[in-house]
């Protein structure tokens, strides 16, 4: 399976080139910036950078479901279904590639910004004194920053399973409209609408369980807040890659 | 060697292959005949793993085709099926990561044969260049079982000899080939079985000379009898 994530990324190399490339000019543009005391052009640079990688989650929620339904669409489908792999193992293999590229794409932006916030303080002094109070501030309200950095952790980790479970709700949608229009014209448009329907009543299905008991530790608090969430982008995640794999192997036609 | 019982293929309301009984002995060179959209292509896609019956039951060696039985089935699609950044190298890398039974060694070889530039895009190449690609790939493996679908379509008569040549050269005891056609003719002289397919049913399966013998015709005019007139039916 491991093999299928590889042609993946190599078949995406264009794509995740391009991102890397404007991402390395973005933070080039930043240092030049910093060394050359341009203020404006480093917030500039800095509003970008967070542009980029509030672009790319979309980018790579994107690039995950083209890489599948595109499967559905091109004679290429063959090369891969051919290999000794099962239905189940090209879903997953299709799903770890977009966590990959989560993957990859945050490690990222957690280096740009352990690069860049010492050198950005160093520069701009003030900002650190900001920061000190902010800590002060949340200390007198007993909110340790361990707590809000785990918190942060709790967040980013629902973030990375809810884009999982789209994407797994995404490859459903692509996989029902194939299996209902077969080679029929529309399939984009069924498959876009039946997303739109399934993301619509799961975000009912978590409007279910939101409390309002805030009487905790700020860690409990994301975690009680954040428990059903990751639940249920779990069990969305398990039951779409399951019952897309069991249609593509019983009812496409590839 | 591969068992194919009662087996259907539906999408939707549409009945691909119906009902479908047939036995591959080993080393036999079998000839799925038929016009386009009888269902030659969906029974070799069930063959191979690709989709699965609706119902019934295919066995390879006697083990339900699946993840298992794709190591040892070599499956030639007739469309051209590589990614587009592919070159011809590129393919066979992808063949070596995903089939032990692949030699790259014969496979480059068989590139130089037909001098066919390894690094040179797959999409950039013609049609008849393509399928020599494709064949190159599919005879570099050692697989029990070979499919090849139309290989005779879209290329011209000297690519279509070698093709031929090809076949025979890999019709060994041990292993079995099956080709889909409707170029009759041009097979005729090298089969050992027939299938005739025609709206997704058996027409008419047997061993060629059986089918000679029984009907006092050869392959071609039986083709025509069957396809040309609607003619006959049964196995012989």
């Amino acid at each position: 399976m491991l093999k299928l994530v590889k042609y993946e990324l190599r078949k995406n190399r264009t794509a995740i080139l391009v991102l890397l490339a404007i991402a390395a000019a973005l933070e080039a543009y930043f240092l030049i910036s910093i060394a050359r005391e341009a203020s404006e052009d480093v917030y500039a640079a800095i509003a970008l950078l967070t542009l980029l990688f509030a672009c790319v989650s979309f980018a790579v929620f994107i690039l995950g479901v083209s890489s599948y339904s595109g499967e559905l669409k091109r004679r290429s489908s063959y090369l891969i279904f051919m290999t000794p792999n099962s239905a189940l193992a090209v879903v997953i293999s299709k799903l770890l590639f977009t966590l990959a590229l989560a993957i990859l794409f945050s490690a990222l932006a957690l280096a740009l910004l352990a690069v860049d916030m010492p050198i950005f303080l160093d520069a701009y002094g003030e900002w650190e004194g900001y920061y000190v109070l902010f800590e002060q501030l949340l200390s007198q309200q007993g909110v340790a920053l361990g707590e809000i950095i785990s918190g942060f952790l709790l967040t980013v980790a629902q973030l990375f399973l809810q884009i999982l479970s789209y994407v797994g709700v995404a490859y459903l949608s692509i996989t029902l409209s194939a299996t209902i229009l077969q080679s029929r014209k529309g399939r984009g448009l069924v498959s876009f609408l039946l997303f739109v329907g399934i993301v619509f009543v799961l975000s009912h299905i978590s409007g279910l369980y939101v409390t309002e008991t805030l009487e905790m530790s700020a860690t409990g608090f994301y975690v009680q807040a954040l428990a059903p969430t990751i639940l249920q982008s779990v069990l969305v995640l398990v039951a779409s890659t399951i019952l897309s794999a069991l249609m593509l192997k019983r009812h496409v036609s590839l | 060697m591969l068992e194919i019982t009662h087996v259907t293929k539906q999408y939707g309301s549409r009945i691909a292959v119906s009902d479908v009984t047939l036995n591959v002995e080993q080393g036999r060179l079998v000839a799925l005949l038929g016009p386009n959209g009888s269902g030659k292509t969906t029974l070799m896609k069930m063959i191979a793993g690709l989709v699965s019956p609706t119902s019934g039951e295919i066995a390879f060696d006697g083990e339900k085709i699946g993840p298992s039985t794709k190591r040892r089935i070599a499956y030639m699609p007739t469309e051209a099926y590589f990614y587009n950044y592919m070159s011809a190298l590129d393919a066979g890398r992808y063949y070596r990561d995903f089939f032990e039974d692949f030699s790259m060694e014969r496979y480059l070889r068989a590139l130089e044969d037909e001098r066919l530039d390894a690094k040179a895009k797959i999409r950039t190449m013609s049609s008849g260049m393509v399928a020599k690609v494709k064949l190159a790939l599919t005879f570099a493996r050692d697989s029990k079982l070979i499919m090849l679908d139309e290989p005779l379509n879209g290329i011209d008569i000297i690519a279509r000899e070698r093709t031929l040549a090809l076949i025979g050269k890999h019709h060994t005891p041990e292993r079995s080939l099956i080709v889909s056609s409707h170029l009759v003719d041009e097979l005729e002289a090298m089969i050992d079985d027939a299938v005739f397919m025609q709206n997704g049913v058996v027409a008419l399966a047997g061993s060629a000379a059986r089918i000679r013998e029984q009907y006092g015709v050869g392959i071609v005019e039986m083709y025509r009898r069957i396809y040309g007139e609607g003619g006959v039916e049964g196995h012989a």
